[in-house]
């Protein structure tokens, strides 16, 4: 069963195509990479299906549902899309406190999730003194709030230190163990062939490749590899 | 990042979102914003008394008139902190999240407004009674009955009136920090109309007035005077106005990619 489908997408800024007839179906309970470079329209299609922008033609649902339309979104669906999304006055635990509001969570929640991201002693100072890692870890925070069942992370490893790095892998892979989904885009292929078990490789906005890990990297001595090959390939098609 | 065990009923609620708004105005900006809201109309209320600028009879609406005149200037604060209420979460982002956890836009936008007008008529009546218990001993001392004074119903209704007016632009702050997507542009909207709206009325025909938004603002707050056009009519106007630029906000936001 699919958790997200995108049927046909096509998201036009201005007279630019950012997202070109983008066609793909991440599994339920699946690890599943989003790559491209940067300006191949990942992050116009995440904010399509996460009902942040309209798409100009197409459909992008979760869980067979345009995001806007699910009951309770927060307890499904948890994404981090920026870093930079917190107001700079508020502290980190209002920050929370603010969106536990608006999705009915529990604020009890709150501190057990700063803990658990690691901004526990941080919590009560200001966003503005927080460093671009802190906010990326206030972020994740903020994306697992309701205890989603699919997590969608554009690049959430910017900024991250090495333990960052390797704490939110693990959180990655723990999701993925106990049934969720995740849908993660990053630049770091070194980073992300290490969790993912499938990829959806985008260029120029079109689909060049999708499928298991194993089938993509056949032939190639690496993701990366594999990731050069698919989108040059597609420049040159597109030339 | 240990692992938690985070469980419990989680869904969006009207109550809850409204309680994010508040919760999203407590910013140290927007703390100062509704202090001045409060205190500058007082320190206006002081100067007034003490250089004796009213003539106190004992007419209710006369010794209404520095509590009333001031309690409109708690107005004047009242859009900014309704358009940091709506524009803030465009201008620094945190509409993402905010849209995330509650996708159905216009609950966003009506509970932003519902929460301008609030918190702008909580400040005018904080304000009121701050400046009645400064003014009220003040007027006592000066030989105005007080007593009779307050039992006049055209001093309560006046109040009244002024504190729908501080609501009211509150929420037209509110409306137009969403539509606008910022604080500073609403600002500028509100100031511009009332200097433009006022200069071209006064040089094209002062018949007019009847359809400017800002005299039918000051006629809310005088709901028991000889007016110039009816009472009823500046209702219906204010609050037509109010909702167009409400309607207005809803559509912009609901069609409009978010970020």
């Amino acid at each position: 069963m699919s958790v997200i489908r995108v049927n046909g997408l096509v998201k036009r800024y201005g007279r630019r195509d950012v997202v070109r007839d983008l066609s793909f179906e991440v599994p339920a309970g699946s690890v599943t990479a989003f790559l491209g470079l940067n300006g191949a329209g990942k992050t116009s299609t995440l904010r399509v299906l996460l009902g942040l922008a309209s798409p100009t033609r197409g459909s992008a649902t979760v869980f067979g549902q345009p995001y806007a339309a699910l009951d309770h979104p927060a307890r499904r669906v948890g994404a981090v899309l920026e870093a930079n999304a917190s107001h700079p006055g508020r502290t980190g635990r209002r920050h929370l406190a603010v969106i536990a509001a608006t999705a009915g969570v529990p604020k009890r929640r709150i501190a057990g999730l700063l803990d658990q991201v690691g901004l526990t002693a941080a919590a009560d100072a200001r966003v503005k003194t927080y460093s671009l890692g802190m906010k990326q870890r206030l972020a994740l925070a903020t994306a697992l709030l309701g205890t989603p069942e699919l997590l969608i992370l554009d690049e959430p490893t910017n900024g991250l230190d090495p333990a960052g790095v390797r704490e939110l892998r693990d959180l990655v892979r723990r999701h993925a163990a106990t049934g969720g989904t995740v849908l993660v885009s990053s630049h770091q292929l070194a980073e992300i062939a290490q969790v993912v078990d499938r990829a959806v490789v985008i260029h120029e906005g079109r689909l060049v490749g999708s499928g298991p890990i194993d089938e993509l990297t056949a032939g190639h001595d690496s993701l990366e590899d594999a990731f050069f090959a698919l989108t040059q390939t597609a420049t040159g098609v597109s030339a | 990042m240990s692992t938690v065990t985070v469980a419990g009923p989680t869904g969006t609620s009207t109550r809850g979102l409204l309680g994010a708004h508040w919760l999203m105005l407590r910013t140290r900006g927007g703390l100062i914003l509704l202090a001045l809201g409060v205190l500058v109309p007082l320190a206006v209320l002081v100067l007034v008394l003490l250089t004796g600028q009213q003539t106190f009879d004992v007419d209710g609406a006369d010794l209404a008139d520095p509590l009333i005149n001031t309690t409109v200037a708690c107005a004047l604060f009242a859009p900014l902190l309704g358009a940091m209420i709506g524009g803030s979460p465009f201008r620094h982002g945190t509409i993402v999240p905010l849209l995330l956890a509650e996708p159905r836009r216009t609950r966003v936008v009506l509970a932003a407004v519902l929460v301008a007008g609030g918190v702008a008529a909580m400040s005018a009546v904080l304000y009121i009674l701050l400046g009645s218990a400064v003014a009220l001993p003040w007027l006592a001392n000066q030989g105005v009955p007080v007593g009779e004074v307050l039992a006049d119903p055209a001093l309560w209704w006046r109040l009244l009136g002024s504190t729908a007016v501080v609501a009211v632009t509150g929420m037209f702050g509110a409306a137009l920090g969403a539509l606008l997507r910022g604080l500073l542009g609403p600002v500028l909207v509100l100031v511009g109309s009332f200097i433009v709206e006022g200069s071209v009325i006064a040089y094209v025909n002062d018949e007019w007035f009847r359809w400017s938004l800002w005299a039918n603002l000051v006629v809310l707050t005088e709901p028991t005077a000889e007016l110039p056009f009816p009472f009823w009519q500046s209702v219906l106007f204010v609050v037509g106005v109010l909702a167009a630029v409400v309607a207005a906000a809803l559509v912009s936001t609901t069609r409009r990619d978010a970020a």
